[in-house]
C-alpha cells in the first residue's frame, strides 16, 4: 500500500480546566487516542456531533493547538520534531478553509491583498508578479476582476467563500482541511462552492481533510469517512461501505437522524435518547453507552479500540459488539 | 382556517429607497396543521412572521394587507390588544436559543413571566404549571432545571425551553424560525418529533420557517417558496416535492447533494449567480438573471401566483404556458 501523505496517531489533546487556583483542573478530553491515515488524492471526511472534536484534529494538523499525545506524521515525518525552517515548509503544504467566510476575512484589507498575503509572505515573487497570480487565483475560483478592488463587505457568502478558497489556493499546498466550508451559505450557493472544490480537487489532486456534520454532502464528496463521538473515533470505512454496511450504533443513529427528502416516506427513526454527555466526565467504558439502544453491562468495561470489521483492515469499528445486534 | 395572511407587504425606508421586504404574500393555515416557508436568507420569510407578531420595527413599515386571524384583522389591534395575542395565541420559537433567552434570569422566571402575564393563576398553580411546561418538551428532573439559567445547558435543552416558554399559554399558532438551524442532527431529530408530538396532541398549527428542504419534507402540510420578498409556489408538501414547478425550486431540490445519489463526486446542479440585493431587483421576474428557461416576456412582466393544478400555486411564465 502506497505511503499516507498524514498519518496521525493515538492523537490525544487534555485541555485542563481550572476551577480555582487551589484545586487539581478537571480534564477535557477533546481528542482522546484518535489515529487514521490520510492519502495522497483521497477526500476524508471527519464527521460527528458539535464538540466531539472534529476541529481540534484540524487545529493540531496546522500546528494551532499543540496536541497532548500522540504524533502526527506528514511525509514521514513527526510535525512535531520540524526545525523552524522545516515547519515554514510545512505551513505552505498545509492550508485550511474556514467554515464561517464573514468572520474570517479582514474586513479592512481588499481582496487582492487578502489572497496574496500567503504569497507576499512565504514567496520571494514581486509585487507585480503576485498581482498577477492573485488574478489567476481569481479566475479560478470563479471571482471576476473587477472585485480585485474591492472589501469583503461587498460580496456575497458564497463568492467570500470563494475568496477564502484563493487564499487556500495561493501557495500550492498538498493538504487542504475545509472546516465545515459550506455549512454557513445558502442552499443554492452550497453547491456551487462544493462543485468548486471537486473540481479543483480533479485539476490539482489535492488531498482535502473535510469536516462537516452534514451527511449529505459527506456522502456526496469524500472518499473515507471517520465518524467520531466525544473526542473518540468510534468508526471509519469508504463511504460506500460505511453506507451500506453501517456497524457502530452510533454511526447508524446518526445516519437515521439525517431528514430525508421524501415527505410520502416518514421514516422510521431511532431516535437517539438524550445529548452528549460531558468530555470532563465521560462515562466509563464506552463513551456512548449512554446513549446507546443496545447498551447492557459489559459495555462499561470495554475498551474503545477500533478493530477491523470481518477482517477488513480497511474498516474499522469500535464496538466490540456490534455484529451481534446487527 | 386559523390563519389567512393577504397580500402582506412590508416595505423598509432606508437611504437607498424603499426596500420592499415581503411584496404580497398571501397563505393560509388550517387548525393543527403545518405551513413552511422555505428560502435563503433575505427573501423575506423572517419579516413575515414578524409582521404576523406586529414586531415589525422601524424603518420597516407593514404597508398593506391583511391578517386575519381567528376571524380578526390583528393588523388593526391597537399594541395593548396585541400584547394579550403575543405569548398566549401566537407564540414564538427562535432560532438562537442563547440570545433570546434571558442570561439573567433563571428558567424559572422567564416561563413564569408569560403564564402570569396571560393567565390569572395562584402561586401554587404557576409553579405546577411551569413544571408541566418543562416535562411536556421532555426535559429530566424539571424541578432542577426550572432554578437554572440558560448558559447552564446545551443547545438542544435551550431550545427546549424555548418550545416550553412558547407552549406554556397552548397557543393556537406557533411560529418557529429556523428552530433547528444551530443544533445536532441527532439532536434537531429529538425537537422535530417533539414538535410533531405537541402539534398532534394540542391541534396547534405551526408556522415553520426554515432553509433546509429536508426538514420540510418531514414537517410540513403545505409548503410556500419563497423569493425575493415573494411567494413563487405554493402546495402541499407531497405534490411540491413530487413536481416542482417553479425552475427556482426545481433548482433547489436538484442541488441538493442527497438528489445525487449514486452519482459521487459527480457536479452538482446549482442555481447561477447569487440571490439579487432587494434594493436593486431585476425588471420583470426577480428570477430570470439565475433561471434556465428566461424569455423575453420574464425581463419585462412579473409573472402572478396562479393555480396551475389543483392546490398548487406557481408564479411562472413557463408553467402558465406563456413561453
Amino acid at each position: 500500500m502506497a505511503e499516507p501523505l498524514l498519518s496521525v496517531r493515538n492523537l490525544h489533546k487534555h485541555y485542563p480546566i481550572k476551577k480555582n487556583l487551589f484545586q487539581r483542573p478537571d480534564i477535557l478530553k477533546a481528542n482522546n487516542d484518535v489515529s487514521f491515515d490520510v492519502f495522497e488524492g483521497e477526500i476524508l471526511s471527519i464527521v460527528g456531533e458539535s464538540g466531539c472534536g472534529k476541529s481540534t484534529i484540524a487545529k493540531m494538523i496546522l500546528k494551532i493547538e499543540e496536541q497532548t499525545g500522540g504524533i502526527i506524521n506528514y511525509k514521514g515525518k513527526d510535525i512535531a520534531t520540524l526545525s523552524r525552517k522545516a515547519l515554514r515548509e510545512y505551513r505552505k503544504d498545509i492550508q485550511i478553509i474556514f467554515q464561517d467566510p464573514y468572520s474570517s476575512l479582514n474586513p479592512r484589507w481588499k481582496v487582492g491583498s487578502i489572497i496574496g498575503e500567503p504569497l507576499l509572505l512565504n514567496t520571494d515573487l514581486s509585487r507585480k508578479q503576485i498581482e498577477k497570480k492573485v488574478r489567476d487565483l481569481m479566475d479560478k475560483v470563479g471571482l471576476l476582476p473587477e472585485f480585485y478592488e474591492r472589501y469583503p463587505h461587498q460580496f456575497s457568502g458564497g463568492q467570500r467563500q470563494r475568496i477564502g478558497v484563493a487564499r487556500a489556493l495561493a501557495l500550492q499546498p498538498k493538504l487542504i482541511v475545509c472546516d465545515e466550508p459550506v455549512s454557513a451559505l445558502d442552499v443554492s450557493i452550497q453547491s456551487q462552492v462544493l462543485n468548486l472544490l471537486i473540481d479543483l480537487q480533479s485539476e490539482f489532486n489535492f488531498t482535502y481533510i473535510f469536516i462537516s456534520h452534514d451527511i449529505g454532502v459527506v456522502e456526496h464528496i469524500s472518499d473515507r469517512v471517520l465518524v467520531m463521538y466525544l473526542g473518540r473515533a468510534v468508526e471509519t470505512a469508504s463511504v460506500e461501505q460505511l453506507m451500506d454496511d453501517t456497524y457502530h450504533p452510533y454511526t447508524r443513529a446518526l445516519l437515521a437522524a439525517v431528514p430525508e427528502i421524501d415527505p410520502e416516506r416518514k421514516k422510521e427513526r431511532i431516535l437517539l435518547q438524550g445529548e452528549l454527555p460531558s468530555a470532563v466526565k465521560p462515562p466509563s467504558g464506552c463513551l456512548f453507552r449512554t446513549r446507546c439502544l443496545y447498551a447492557k453491562e459489559e459495555c462499561k468495561g470495554v475498551s474503545m479500540e477500533m478493530k477491523p470489521v470481518n477482517g477488513n483492515q480497511k474498516h474499522l469499528c469500535a464496538c466490540p459488539f456490534a455484529a451481534e445486534f446487527k | 382556517m386559523l390563519i389567512d395572511v393577504k397580500d402582506l407587504a412590508v416595505h423598509f425606508r432606508t437611504d437607498k429607497g424603499v426596500i420592499k421586504a415581503v411584496d404580497g404574500v398571501s397563505f393560509q393555515i388550517p387548525h393543527g396543521k403545518t405551513l413552511c416557508l422555505v428560502g435563503e436568507s433575505g427573501c423575506g420569510k423572517s419579516v413575515t412572521s414578524m409582521a404576523i407578531l406586529g414586531l415589525v420595527d422601524h424603518p420597516g413599515e407593514v404597508v398593506g394587507g391583511k391578517i386575519e386571524f381567528d376571524g380578526r384583522n390583528i393588523l388593526e389591534c391597537t399594541e395593548k390588544e396585541m400584547r394579550k395575542v403575543r405569548g398566549a395565541d401566537i407564540s414564538m420559537i427562535f432560532q438562537d436559543a442563547m440570545t433570546s433567552l434571558n442570561p439573567c434570569f433563571t428558567v424559572n422566571f422567564q416561563l413564569k413571566e408569560v403564564l402570569k402575564l396571560h393567565q390569572n393563576l395562584k402561586k401554587n398553580a404557576l409553579h405546577e404549571k411551569a413544571i408541566e411546561a418543562l416535562e411536556m418538551v421532555a426535559i429530566p428532573s424539571p424541578e432542577k432545571r426550572l432554578k437554572e439559567y440558560p448558559f447552564k445547558m446545551s443547545g438542544g435543552m435551550r431550545q427546549r425551553v424555548m418550545i416550553a416558554v412558547a407552549m406554556a399559554c397552548q397557543p393556537k399558532l406557533l411560529i418557529a424560525d429556523e428552530p433547528t438551524t444551530a443544533l445536532d442532527v441527532t439532536i434537531q431529530a429529538q425537537v422535530l418529533a417533539l414538535m410533531n408530538q405537541l402539534k398532534e396532541d394540542r391541534n396547534t398549527s405551526i408556522l415553520f420557517i426554515t432553509h433546509d428542504l429536508a426538514v420540510v419534507s418531514e414537517m410540513a402540510d403545505h409548503v410556500a417558496v419563497m423569493y425575493t420578498g415573494r411567494i413563487v409556489e405554493k402546495a402541499d408538501c407531497i405534490s411540491l416535492f413530487r413536481k416542482p414547478m417553479h425552475p427556482y425550486t426545481e433548482g433547489l431540490l436538484r442541488s441538493l447533494p442527497s438528489e445525487n445519489k449514486g452519482r459521487r463526486k459527480s457536479k452538482l446542479h446549482s442555481i447561477e449567480g447569487s440571490v439579487p440585493s432587494l434594493s436593486a431587483l431585476p425588471q420583470g421576474c426577480t428570477f430570470w438573471p439565475r433561471c434556465p428557461y428566461t424569455e423575453e416576456i420574464c425581463k419585462k412582466e412579473q409573472p402572478l401566483l396562479k393555480e396551475c393544478e389543483s392546490g398548487h400555486f406557481v408564479a411562472c411564465f413557463k408553467t402558465e404556458g406563456v413561453i
